[in-house]
């Protein structure tokens, strides 16, 4: 095979597979390589992940700390089971490093949503994952 | 022709580091040594370490690189690998358009096909009124003053899921700022368009196609803050110029040093406070 | 002249005492008072709010917000936070953060987290900008609270909660309406929404939400009322 095909079908076969993790898996098209930005709303801007850590005594939601800002990121980018059970340990361990109890965090992934007419806005939940502290 | 191609290259991964720590200085490194050295710039294993440390910053960054990242990593494999050809300029154009063209295929596709909210507008719509990078653009261009803006930008927060406001705040946009965001849904998805297709048609249309790159950059990049991917589309360009045309060659050259005033002249800005 | 709350006078006449001279005119009706002076100063009050216009810029408030203009900028209030303006850049704050952007690049903190930059080259610094975002005033009137809301029952009365803001049931032109209210002391809530903190009064240990006081009982958070 020529070697100088070899870039253009990575190109193809890495934006195939994005099209594919997008449509399917809720990845933003903005990212993976899929040649996706500026073409929708469907992006980390318009996207956010809600944290509540539940143990007994205890049920609050969380602001995100910067430590978890890039696994929040991943999360909201690509909430697949995977990144999103990342960013739960990482809450769990921070919480846990500040003497904290958890036995449970529920991550809630939002999707902004504008109407096609009057672009009023208001947020889908697009994934809930519970992941209990083992 | 090659050797620019190749230091322009380097200088847009110096303009713009990226990466964490185990990749960041590496890259820095290779484009300097790149510059520094007309042997290593055209060192095929210099290009193929290029690309090489792109694609672990990928890979570390995963799923949040952005698409130019990828289409560098690409872009250096196909330096090294025409590096080692044996007409390396003609490879390099070839696997340029191609690069080109698919990239361009793929934009289009989502923007036309997959998007659900490209076409009727609401892109531009909602990016001009809420992305701050676009303040002075549409202000300038939409005649909103700050404090219309400012009150639309409350009015695009979101509500929680299913809540409705009895007195919603109505959506300032004038007919300019519409016809604004028309203009660019349409222009965007035509222009981008045509580069596709003309890049794909082979060496016929050679002209047009460097027209069509030209210009989409020439517009894009004034009003687009992503100057890295200007950067590199203009070089990609480059690569597929005729050694003879030295007049477009020059005009890639132009175009790369406008992209670099673009992104450091906050011309919007100038322009609107020269109105007021 | 008949009718008119006394903050509304008061204000009048603070903005009659700065804005004019003495021979200003005045117009009035039996909803609002309109002044004009010279150079084109004014000032009005009517039952929808206050305004006040001068030289170098003007001011309103009303019952969304208020807003002030100068040479230098804008700076803005309302039910979806707070926003400032400037030459030199742009500063926004709400519940879930605030963004400052000015020449030299950008800092936000907010539910995602803290950036700092200098180019908006990637989304995910736009991200956080963007991050700032709504607060739902009290006495906003909704047609339809959160789909996740809760029921809450405080004395017989019944409320709606969510994330933190707690609705009301009301009327409003004959139709069914949520009113957003202030959280009602005894309230119990499951969740502790975010951005709360924990302090001591005296020996017994709140978490300070804002400007509300939970204390952990059995079955979550009340809200309770400290003197």
């Amino acid at each position: 095979m020529r070697t100088r095909f070899v870039p253009m079908i990575l190109l193809i076969a890495v934006a195939i597979g994005q099209i594919v993790l997008a449509r399917a898996f809720g990845l933003t098209p903005w990212k993976g390589g899929g040649f996706g930005m500026f073409a929708t709303l469907d992006h980390a801007a318009f996207r956010r992940v809600d944290i509540v850590v539940d143990a007994p005594g205890r049920s609050e939601a969380l602001e995100i700390p910067p430590s978890l800002e890039v696994d929040v990121a991943r999360a909201a980018s690509f909430p697949v089971p995977w990144l999103l059970a990342r960013l739960a340990e990482g809450v769990a361990a921070r919480e846990r490093r500040n003497g904290r109890a958890v036995e449970r965090v529920t991550l809630t992934v939002w999707r902004t949503a504008f109407d096609r007419i009057t672009l009023r806005a208001t947020d889908q939940p697009l994934r809930t994952f519970v992941y209990d502290v083992p | 022709m090659l050797d620019t191609v190749l230091r322009l290259t380097a200088i847009a991964v110096l303009l713009r580091p990226m990466g964490p720590w185990f990749v960041q200085p590496a890259l820095l490194a290779l484009g300097a040594v790149a510059l520094i050295s007309r042997r290593w710039l055209r060192r095929s294993s210099l290009w193929a370490a290029v690309s090489l440390t792109v694609a672990i910053r990928i890979a570390d960054d995963w799923p949040l690189a952005d698409n130019h990242i990828y289409l560098l990593a690409y872009w250096a494999l196909a330096i090294a690998l025409a590096l080692r050809a044996e007409d390396a300029p003609a490879a390099l154009a070839t696997t340029s358009r191609w690069l080109l063209g698919f990239a361009f295929v793929f934009a289009v596709l989502w923007k036309v096909v997959w998007s659900p909210d490209f076409l009727d507008q609401r892109f531009f719509r909602v990016t001009l009124l809420t992305d701050p990078r676009f303040t002075e653009v549409t202000m300038l261009i939409g005649g909103l003053s700050a404090a219309d803006l400012a009150a639309d930008r409350a009015a695009l927060a979101p509500l929680p899921h299913g809540a409705e406001l009895i007195d919603p705040p109505v959506i300032a946009e004038p007919p300019r700022l519409k016809a604004f965001a028309a203009i660019s849904t349409w222009g965007v998805v035509v222009l981008e368009a045509v580069v596709a297709a003309l890049m794909l048609a082979g060496s016929r249309a050679a002209r047009l196609r460097h027209a069509a790159l030209l210009l989409f950059c020439i517009v894009t990049y004034a009003l687009a803050p992503v100057a890295g991917f200007g950067w590199l589309l203009l070089v990609m360009g480059l690569a597929q110029v005729d050694p003879a045309h030295v007049w477009l060659a020059r005009t890639y050259v132009a175009v790369f040093l406008a992209v670099l005033f673009y992104s450091e002249v906050p011309w919007p800005g100038l322009l609107l406070d020269a109105i007021r | 002249m008949r009718n008119k709350p006394l903050t509304a006078w008061l204000a009048l006449v603070t903005a009659l005492a700065w804005a004019l001279p003495l021979d200003a005119q005045v117009r009035s009706t039996r909803r609002r008072e309109v002044v004009h002076g010279e150079e084109g100063k004014a000032a009005a009050v009517g039952p929808r709010g206050v305004a006040v216009k001068g030289e170098d810029g003007y001011a309103a408030a009303g019952r969304h917000g208020a807003v002030a203009k100068g040479d230098e900028g804008y700076a803005a209030v309302g039910r979806h936070g707070a926003v400032a303006q400037t030459e030199d850049g742009y500063a926004r704050v709400g519940p879930r953060g605030a963004v400052v952007a000015g020449e030299e690049g950008y800092s936000a903190v907010g539910r995602h987290g803290v950036v700092v930059g200098h180019q908006y080259e990637s989304y995910e610094a736009w991200r956080a900008v963007a991050g700032a975002a709504t607060v739902i005033a009290v006495g906003t009137m909704l047609a339809r609270p959160p789909a996740a809301a809760t029921t809450v029952v405080v004395s017989g009365s019944s409320y709606w909660y969510s994330g933190g803001t707690y609705y009301t049931r009301v009327l409003s032109n004959g139709a069914t309406a949520y009113q957003v209210v202030a959280p009602p002391a005894g309230a119990i809530i499951a969740t502790l929404p975010t951005g709360c903190k924990s302090v001591r009064v005296g020996n017994v240990a709140y978490s300070q939400c804002g400007t509300t006081y939970y204390q952990r009982v059995g079955s979550g958070y009340q809200v309770v009322v400290l003197n």
